[in-house]
């Protein structure tokens, strides 16, 4: 009958005891028996025989003691084969044969039987023995994915051949991934602090700006497990998908790049028509009239081109705003000068109605600025000769509401509902008045990224008014306050940005 | 301590665009350098100590942003200089970002005129340095 593991050792311990005292017993009969034949027949008297029997019986228990090593360590011997045999330990050993109806009998059969077993089951894990190290190097240098482990400390301990990663000067690996800002490695480690696993996907995400040599797009899938086995806490795993990510982002450059190069010679026109109308002080009213009228219509081509870049960006998700405190009037300052040009070269009369005591606005000055010139620009369009356009501003509710009114031909309701669709303009229009079909579009784009809306009223006949709003800055100062990290030492511009040194350098 | 402005380096491949800026910095009493090439332009700014440095960004040889990496990556090689970059194509997110850290301004040409930029560059002299 089998025994079980469970039953090994006490089967084990009586067997031996009962054997070793039987042995016990055996020499010492003998080494009395010896006694009691010298006595009687060899005529030794009693001390002497004593004495021999003595001396008999230490010699036959040195000469049992190994017998009875042999015997008790033999489940021990039977193991240790067991265990050199999985382990794959360079001492020659065979391994025990199990099958021996001895081994069934007192249990060991079972016991071995479990070490075979559990080596079988965890012949997954790495780093029992080198040469199970070695393959598991090749299996992971070998995948066609990147691999990074990282240790609790977020240092670097491990990279795969394909990772994109690499060593600086002072021998410290750097990983060569370009997160996003606000969705970066050290955001999601921090989140992990306090959970025990987590997984999270970053998608096209790349390890050089565009443009740089040797420019990959990756998708990283990102696991952590707290106290992970072997230090390894975090492990990336980068999968590059450039071929899939490259030729998209090149299709949908296209009018984008287009777009840019429009602006090379629109830089040299405007500038050498400011230069032109500097260095020539002596014109004639009419001359500086024509010189005005080519300054509006370059001013109004560079608007146009910023529009069919601002919808290239939106469409594609890369319309990004960067809204901050601000006023409004400073924004409509910035614009004044053009606006005014524009308005007066047109013969319109244009009016703003702005309250002093405006809150202050969460904008992005750029793109807002773009707003209320595509509006204004429309407002003039659409008017008449002589008309007045007017810009009016005040507080509804949680925001700031604009206003532009303009008293031109105005738009049958039928048109209105498609006002804000792209490439849509009315069909009266499109015979009279030029444009892209993009600047509502885009201003609701704008608008809405602000967190504001956009509408219109309009009678036929009598003119149209445009409005929106922008958030106050106070109602929305705690969301923001986040992702403006620094962002009070740059001074945002309608052209671009430039740092306040007070604050920035020291 | 608020510093004037005198010595302008102009790193501008386009030559309409180049000398348009140059005459009208002149003409306010700027000492301009203009300079065609990014190669050339680097060692310029690297030889002597300009005021401000004007860098466009698609250059012949070697980009504005190399360029930018240069003279501002590890160590700020020209501390006393102030730099503006200029750029009709506007960059991504992650590039204007790496810009913010080593540019003092970033302007879109098309979106400025002459004028324009003295007066951003006046600007510049009020601030402290």
């Amino acid at each position: 009958m089998a025994v079980k593991v469970s039953e090994f050792f006490d089967r084990y311990r009586s067997d031996t005891i009962a054997t070793v005292m039987l042995a016990q017993v055996f020499v010492s009969s003998l080494a009395g028996t010896l006694a009691w034949i010298l006595w009687q027949y060899a005529d030794v008297d009693p001390l002497s025989a004593f004495t021999y029997s003595v001396v008999a019986l230490i010699i036959l228990q040195v000469a049992l003691a190994p017998v009875l090593v042999a015997f008790a360590g033999k489940p021990l011997k039977v193991l240790w084969q067991a265990i050199a045999h999985v382990s794959n330990d360079p001492v020659k050993t065979q391994p025990p044969n199990i099958n021996e109806p001895q081994f069934e009998r007192n249990g060991l059969r079972a016991l071995v039987q479990t070490v075979y077993d559990l080596t079988v089951s965890s012949q997954g894990t790495p780093a029992v023995g080198e040469g199970n190290t070695a393959v598991f190097r090749a299996l992971v240098d070998g995948l066609p994915v990147g691999v990074i482990a990282l240790n609790d400390n977020a240092d670097v301990i491990y990279t795969n051949s394909l990772a994109p990663a690499h060593q600086d000067s002072r021998g410290k690996t750097i990983i060569e991934i370009n997160f996003e800002q606000n969705d970066n490695l050290d955001t999601w480690l921090a989140s992990c602090q306090d959970k025990l696993r987590d997984t999270h996907v970053w998608r096209h995400v790349a390890n050089k700006v565009p443009g740089e040599e040797n420019r990959r797009v990756f998708d990283v899938i990102g696991q952590y497990r707290k106290r992970g086995e072997q230090g390894v806490e975090t492990i990336l795993v980068t999968v590059d998908r450039t071929s899939i990510y490259e030729p998209e982002d090149e299709d949908m450059d296209f009018i984008a790049l287009a777009a840019h190069e429009l602006r090379g010679p629109i830089t040299v026109i405007r500038g050498y028509l400011e230069l032109l109308s500097q260095e020539l002080p002596n014109l004639s009213s009419e001359q500086q009239q024509l010189i005005d009228r080519l300054q509006v219509s370059s001013e109004r081509l560079s608007g146009y081109i910023n529009n069919i870049l601002n919808v290239s960006r939106y469409d594609r998700n890369h319309l990004k705003l960067h809204l901050a405190e601000d006023k409004l009037i400073d924004v409509i300052k910035t614009l004044l000068p053009d606006l005014a040009l524009r308005a007066r070269t047109q013969n319109r009369k244009l009016t703003f109605n702005i309250p002093d005591n405006l809150p202050t606005i969460a904008a992005d000055r750029t793109s807002l600025g773009e707003v209320i010139s595509n509006l204004i620009d429309n407002a003039i369009k659409y008017s008449k000769d002589g008309g007045e356009v007017m810009m009016n501003a005040g507080i509804k509710e949680n925001f700031v509401e604009v206003t532009v009114r303009d008293s031109g031909i105005g738009m049958p309701s039928s048109v209105v509902g498609n006002l804000f669709t792209r490439f849509y303009r009315s069909h009266r229009s499109r015979q009279t008045v030029s444009g892209t079909g993009l600047g509502l579009y885009i201003c609701k784009a704008i608008v809405q990224s602000h967190g504001g809306s956009i509408w219109v009223r309009s009678v036929e006949g009598e003119g149209s008014t445009f409005g929106f709003t922008v958030p106050i800055y106070s109602t929305v100062a705690d969301k923001l306050g986040k992702d403006d990290n620094g962002n009070e030492k740059i001074i945002e511009r309608a052209d671009g940005w430039i740092k306040n040194h007070a604050m920035f350098r020291r | 301590m608020n510093q004037q402005i005198k010595t302008v380096l102009l790193i501008e491949d386009d030559l309409f665009i180049g000398e348009m800026y140059s005459r009208s910095l002149s003409r306010e009493g700027y000492q301009v350098d203009l300079i065609k090439s990014g190669e050339e332009g680097l060692s310029a700014a690297l030889s002597k100590q300009y005021d401000l440095i004007l860098l466009d960004v698609m250059l012949p040889e070697r980009r504005g942003t190399e360029i930018l990496k240069v003279l501002r990556g590890d160590k700020d090689k020209v501390p006393d200089s102030r730099i503006i970059v200029l750029t009709n194509y506007e960059q991504d997110e992650e590039s204007k970002l790496a810009m913010q850290t080593k540019a003092d301004g970033y302007l879109i040409k098309a979106d400025i005129t002459p004028r324009k930029l003295l007066e951003i560059i006046k600007a510049f002299e009020k601030f402290e340095k």
